[in-house]
């Protein structure tokens, strides 16, 4: 080792950096794909489940995603009853949107997260949405 | 004194390699000047290379004041290397020049007593008149004269100048020897010239010569011809392939004692060798890293604005590529039609609104998704234009001030700091003028923020590629290629095979500036359609910025690293 | 092994089917050159004999055609289908009996060879196909010989009787004498003296002449058994020899033969003694039969092959059970001689076997010693059979080369008959006989149609027939075939011309007549619907239509509609009726073509729907149903679940899930109005108040 070049890195530190880098990016993107689903401490809505038998559910809050079908029925005061294309499912769903929650400019089509309730008749009432 | 004992080097620094230099055993007394002679590959610069700490000594040991510098090495700013050919900025002045390296070579200064410290080196150097000329406008021997002054900020009491004089006229030479021997006898240095030129032997005090290797003469210029049995010493070199390195040596070895008694200094006692000898090597230190990477910013500055030609390149790059982006949009983008919501049996009008839907949604969505690309591309490209150059092309002066004492941290992060503005004008910039002159909706900080962030990505990296390179060229073409790539690797015009795309993504800042700027249309129309022409899924904004953020970590890290790489012997 | 003689026995075919009244009619209707009446003499009638000239075999004095039983025709396809004895046990069996026949061979029979052939017989028994003859052989060979060496040993104890009896004889002669002399000395002293030594005299005589009695008496004796012993084992070899002949065993015939002639070298061979002790015995001609229907009646030979002793034959056999009794009253003295000599021939009897007692064989064996003198006899019979055999089977392959496949079929079945148990019929190649059975079969198939009147087949059958086999006599078949294709056709016209003159019984009669006669023949349906058609259409129309309407088959009223509205044009009430029916089945018939084309655009979900709304109007229609079953199982499949699902659980209150339902059938047809329906009425539920589909 020539006396200039003793200040040159060692690689078990420069292999120590690296695996750190690495640990970083690893964790962040783990931290970051996760975190950004919203809703994701609510449990994925069953759809074969509710299809099934609705009332089971009744109760329960789920997170559903999927993109907006149909708007079936409005009402001024009770909101929107919509249909919703679950992801990964064929059969739409029926999501009613209380006047609260109920969006300007819902289009067919636009992809949310929606916070449901199960209620009384196995009717499914978004608490929440938010674009996907 | 500086003295060698038995000092070998191998090729490789170990003991079957090519041996560069063989039991080099040789002292060298303050106050003089000594030649280094030999034919092309016979040591000399191996030589110097092992004394300044830059090669490795197989075996033997070097000793400076009778210490080993083994155990205890000069600090750098303590030797001076003067190289072959001078470099310097050549934006500055010389008397800029020769400031610059006292700021970083020396700590604890005023302004006021650098003004005067350099004003004192130039006259050393005889450049007084020349002071505020830009070094580029500098003759061939006042730029030499430039870098002895640059190499004297420091002090330094051991002066390696490796063939200062080649390519001089006949009469710079003489005078940049002359000066060479009043720097020495001045200072009281050890000053080591390499040098081809037999003609002005007589102005050194000792001669040493190297055949292959061997030490075959150490001793005055004059009784070299004498030795050699050249009728003159420009005819030394004649003589020397008549004899191997191994038997020069032995034969140098034989007669030493007899040459050595010869020797005597020409002009001043030897008395005066110890007496000025510690002051300076006492009073100078280095500057501290943070001092070094404001001194550095500054310069870059400086520079920057001084040097016209690229400041109006930058200047029509930044206000030219926004123009590029919205002449795709003069007339603002393509509305996005609404499919009716309302459930119907009418499947044949569904299926018309459904084409029209498809249609406009398409358009829509293409030209979006198009114009966020577009000017990711096109802040990449001014990213790998703002630091391709940047550390390659200075690489040499970056190196001698390395060896002077320069850190490479403050390097890097001082070129990190001057980019940082560059890319935050350009990002800002962009995104600002597509937004007012295309109408562009969205939300605009975070459409900022990922403009910023891939600008600044393929700024960091491309520093890195710039810190690796050999030249500023190959830099400048690599970050080129790698911009280059990110257009069809990002996935954004056509997707990628499954398995090429999970491999490659996370090295295209391009896909995830797009990705994440593409998000900040979430709450308008055009967010709903994009999914019918995107043909790669969009990951979330907040791993978007991540990934950008390592881009820009691991570029610096990696600019950081290949300037840790000392580049001495390319 | 006594059950298996008596099988044996019982297989010889004829004894049991010439007995049956139909068979005889049948081989009389044949009618061959010579009637089986004719059939005099010894050859054709008391041996195993075949007349090729009428296809008739005859033997034990019963004749049967062989071609045309049912017994004999399975018996020999069974034959047909067997692979050749080829086996490495019947290669060793041939070769272990072809050896025998060569060590006793005349001019061979040393008393070595003799000897090996005797523990060869014990060989050749263990083999499946001998069925134990060899062992019975060797049995009675052994008795023979045992026999021969008791009469040597009762010569051998008369000759020392003899000498025993002479100084008995002498002794008394001695014992007279003596006392002659003393009385002569004494004879004038006294009466009374005199009359002392007469009586003393008279003692010692007594005791001498008592043992030369007793001597006399065993010579005698010992003289009665040596002449009885060799009648036994006499007898005993020739009743063997007989039944090899009536089981047409020719080759144990022989065998047992020359056995015979090497153990008595005293060239008698006579069959006196057999023939008297057949003549005692008692015959049932029943016995043949029962054995043969235990044969082939599962039933029957179940219990006669479990069996061990003769007696569960007679029991099984129920007809038979006198001469069952005889036989175990015979069995019972054993073999003792005096006794033996006492009841006479009776002693083969016990040899015999048991099975052999019933009647059949006991015939046979009384026609067989009725014709024969002398053992010779019975070889020459033998060999000439066997030649007989071995130029049958050449005579079958030669006409099969030439393709001649009727002949050499009767060839072989003629062979076969004669002599089955034969190598040269055993080892026949099933190839060979393949080509036979193919034939047999198809000629038995043509027996089974004629006897079923199936007259197309049976013509079919002639034709392929005669194109397997050049020599195939196609005529008598198809004459019977003509006859009764001419006799049908004449019956059909007949009642053709019966229902032209309204005549229905008589037309009925000749139309049952046609129809017994070929059931299948073609013209008959189409003669039977011409004569229908020709009754009155009109009334035939308005029954119909009644029927019709009663049976609720709107159906059928709508298909033939021209001709009901016809019939109806005086009724009015049954025409407006009918215009009622007509109108429904036209708007069924609409919407079942409107569903009809909504399936062909591949709309299998719209077709359903646009059913079931029939459907709900006309819940009874077939069509209607049998179409929206199949849509609800085919295309529209996963539409009608979805539908049906949605109609659970909306009836269950599950309005949620419900309405994912419908929306489900919606999306899969969107212009469901059922789906849409539901839909609007689940939102109206879930959303009171509101108005669909406001953007």
């Amino acid at each position: 080792m020539s006396r200039r070049a003793r200040s040159a890195p060692r690689f078990a530190w420069l292999l120590a950096t690296l695996a750190a880098v690495l640990l970083l990016i690893g964790a962040g993107g783990y931290y970051l794909g996760t975190s950004s689903q919203p809703y994701r401490t609510a449990p994925e809505f069953p759809v074969a489940e509710y299809l099934a038998t609705s009332s089971s559910l009744r109760g329960n809050t789920y997170r559903l995603t999927g993109s907006v079908l149909n708007s079936i029925a409005w009402s001024p005061d009770e909101g929107r009853l919509i249909s919703v294309q679950p992801a990964g499912a064929d059969t739409p769903i029926p999501v009613v949107l209380p006047v609260e929650v109920s969006k300007d400019g819902l289009q067919k089509g636009q992809r949310f997260h929606f916070l449901v309730e199960v209620r009384d008749g196995g009717l499914l009432y978004a608490t929440s949405l938010t674009k996907s | 004194m500086l003295e060698l004992r038995e000092v070998t080097v191998a090729a490789g620094g170990r003991d079957h390699d090519p041996i560069l230099l063989s039991g080099v055993s040789a002292s060298f007394p303050r106050g003089e000047v000594c030649a280094l002679l030999g034919p092309s590959g016979s040591g000399k610069t191996t030589l110097v290379r092992a004394i300044a700490g830059i090669a490795d000594t197989t075996s033997g040991s070097l000793h400076w004041e009778g210490t080993d510098l083994e155990t205890e090495d000069l600090p750098p700013s303590q030797i001076g290397y003067v190289p072959q050919f001078t470099i310097s900025q050549e934006n500055l002045t010389a008397e800029e020049n020769v400031i610059l390296a006292l700021r970083l070579r020396v700590a604890g200064l005023s302004d006021a007593a650098r003004v005067t410290r350099a004003a004192e080196l130039l006259e050393l150097v005889g450049l007084t008149s020349a002071a505020p000329t830009l070094s580029k406008h500098l003759s061939g021997g006042q730029r030499r004269r430039l870098a002895l002054a640059i190499e004297l900020s420091s002090e330094p009491p051991l002066l390696l100048c490796d063939e200062v004089t080649s390519g001089l006229d006949a009469r710079a030479e003489t005078e940049i020897l002359e000066l060479l021997r009043h720097i020495a006898r001045e200072g009281n240095r050890v000053v080591l010239v390499v040098t081809h030129g037999l003609r002005d032997l007589g102005v050194f005090d000792q001669v040493a010569v190297l055949v292959a290797g061997h030490l075959a003469y150490l001793g005055p210029p004059a009784t070299a011809a004498h030795y050699f049995r050249a009728e003159n010493p420009e005819a030394i070199f004649d003589r020397l392939p008549q004899r191997t390195g191994e038997e020069w040596h032995a034969s140098w070895i034989k007669h030493r004692g007899h040459f050595e008694k010869d020797r005597a200094r020409p002009d001043e006692p030897p008395a005066q060798d110890a007496k000025d000898g510690d002051e300076p090597e006492s009073s100078v230190g280095v500057a501290g890293p943070v001092s070094q990477f404001f001194t550095l910013l500054a310069v870059r500055w400086k520079i920057f604005f001084r040097h016209k030609s690229g400041l109006a390149l930058q200047a029509g790059l930044v206000l030219g590529f926004p123009l590029v982006v919205a002449i795709f949009a003069l007339d603002g983008l393509p509305a996005v039609p609404s499919l009716d919501a309302g459930l119907s049996g009418d499947v044949v009008r569904q299926l018309i609104e459904a084409r029209t839907f498809a249609e406009g949604a398409s358009k829509a969505g293409s030209a979006v998704s198009g114009l966020v690309l577009l000017q990711v591309i096109l802040l990449g490209l001014l990213g790998a234009n703002n630091s391709a150059r940047e550390i390659a092309g200075e690489r040499a002066i970056y190196e001698k001030e390395r060896f002077a004492g320069l850190s490479p941290g403050a390097y890097v992060a001082s070129k990190a700091a001057f980019l940082a503005v560059l890319v935050v004008v350009q990002s800002a910039w962009m995104t600002w003028f597509v937004r007012a002159v295309a109408q562009f909706p969205g939300d605009g900080s975070q459409q900022f923020v990922f403009f910023l962030l891939v600008n600044a990505a393929l700024t960091a990296v491309s520093l890195g590629i710039s810190a690796l390179s050999r030249t500023a060229d190959h830099a400048s073409l690599a970050s080129i290629y790698l911009v280059g790539f990110q257009l069809p690797l990002s996935g954004a015009v056509l997707a990628l095979p499954a398995g090429l795309d999970a491999a490659l993504r996370p090295f295209i800042a391009a896909y995830w500036s797009w990705s994440g700027a593409l998000q900040s249309l979430r709450e308008t129309r055009y967010y709903d359609v994009l999914e019918l022409v995107v043909p790669t899924t969009l990951s979330p904004q907040g791993l978007c910025a991540w990934v950008l953020v390592l881009h820009i970590i691991l570029g610096i890290f990696i600019a950081w690293l290949g300037c840790l790489r000392a580049t001495w012997d390319r | 092994m006594k059950a298996r003689t008596l099988l044996l026995l019982g297989l010889l075919p004829g004894t049991a089917l010439a007995q049956e009244p139909g068979m005889g009619d049948s081989s009389a209707a044949t009618g061959g050159a010579r009637p089986p009446q004719m059939n005099e003499g010894f050859i054709g009638r008391d041996v195993p004999a075949f007349d090729p000239g009428s296809d008739v075999a005859a033997f034990d004095g019963k004749v049967w055609n062989i071609n045309d039983n049912r017994l004999f025709r399975a018996r020999f396809e069974k034959y047909l289908n067997s692979s050749p004895a080829t086996s490495k046990a019947d290669v060793a069996y041939r070769e272990t009996i072809d050896r025998i026949l060569d060590l006793i061979s005349p001019g061979k029979a040393t008393p070595q060879n003799i000897e090996a052939a005797f523990s060869l017989l014990k060989q050749a028994s263990d083999y499946k196909d001998d069925a134990n003859l060899c062992r019975t052989m060797s049995d009675a060979v052994y008795a023979a010989r045992t026999s021969l060496k008791t009469v040597e040993r009762l010569k051998a104890e008369n000759a020392v009787l003899e000498k025993e009896r002479k100084a008995a004889e002498w002794n008394n002669q001695m014992a007279a004498r003596t006392s002659t002399l003393g009385i002569s000395t004494s004879a004038k002293d006294s009466p009374v003296l005199q009359e002392n030594q007469r009586i003393e005299r008279d003692a010692r005589l007594a005791s001498t002449r008592r043992v030369l009695s007793d001597i006399t008496q065993t010579i005698e004796n010992n003289k009665l058994r040596i002449a009885g012993t060799e009648l036994t084992t006499k007898a005993h070899l020739q009743a063997l020899i007989m039944q090899y002949f009536a089981t047409r065993r020719f080759e144990h015939v022989i065998i047992a033969n020359r056995f015979y002639r090497a153990l008595y070298a005293d060239g008698d061979n006579s069959i006196d003694v057999y023939k008297q002790m057949i003549g005692t015995m008692p015959t049932n001609r029943d016995a043949g039969q029962a054995k043969i229907n235990a044969e082939f009646d599962p039933k029957v030979s179940a219990a006669g092959g479990s069996a061990d002793s003769g007696t569960s034959v007679g029991t099984s056999a129920g007809s038979n059970g006198a001469s069952v009794g005889v036989g175990q009253q015979t069995q019972s003295p054993g073999g003792n001689a005096g006794a033996f000599a006492a009841s006479g021939v009776k002693m083969g009897i016990e040899n015999f076997s048991i099975e052999s007692l019933t009647g059949g064989a006991a015939a046979a064996a009384q026609s067989i010693s009725k014709l024969v003198s002398s053992l010779s006899q019975i070889d020459s019979l033998a060999n000439e059979a066997i030649r007989d055999i071995n130029e049958g089977v050449e005579a079958y392959k030669f006409l099969l080369e030439q393709g001649e496949l009727n002949s050499a079929t009767e060839r072989l079945a003629e062979t076969f008959a004669l002599g089955e148990y034969m190598p040269s019929v055993r080892l026949l190649s099933r190839e060979d006989k393949r080509r036979a059975l193919k034939f047999t079969q198809m000629k038995n198939e043509l027996l089974a149609a004629l006897e079923v009147n199936d007259l197309t087949r049976a013509e079919k059958l002639v034709g392929e027939m005669s194109e397997t086999a050049s020599d195939f006599n196609t005529s008598k078949p198809l004459a019977k075939i003509e006859t009764a294709k001419t006799i049908s056709a004449m019956h059909l016209s007949k009642a053709k011309n019966a229902a032209l003159s309204g005549d229905r019984a008589a037309m009925e009669a000749e139309l049952r007549a046609a129809a017994e006669i070929w059931p299948r023949n073609p013209a008959l349906a189409e003669v039977g619907s011409n004569i229908f058609a020709q009754t009155d259409v009109q009334q035939q129309a308005l029954n119909e239509l009644d029927r019709l309407v009663e049976q609720g088959d709107h159906r059928a009223i709508f298909r033939d509609n021209a001709k009901f509205i016809a019939a109806t044009a005086l009724y009015p009430e049954r025409q407006e009726k009918l215009g009622m029916i007509l109108a429904q089945m036209t708007e069924i018939e609409g919407s079942l073509q409107r569903a009809r084309e909504i399936q062909q655009r591949g709309d299998a979900a719209g077709a359903w729907e646009s059913i079931q709304l029939a459907a709900a109007k006309y819940p009874e229609d077939p069509e209607i149903n049998r179409l929206r079953a199949d849509l609800a199982s085919g295309g529209a499949a996963t539409f009608v679940q979805a539908l049906s699902r949605g109609g659970d659980l909306e009836a269950r209150g599950e309005y949620g899930a419900a309405l994912a339902w419908y929306l489900d059938a919606h999306r899969q047809y969107p212009p469901s109005q059922m789906a849409q329906e539901r839909i609007n009425a689940l939102a109206a539920r879930i959303l009171p108040g509101s108005s669909p589909d406001k953007p």
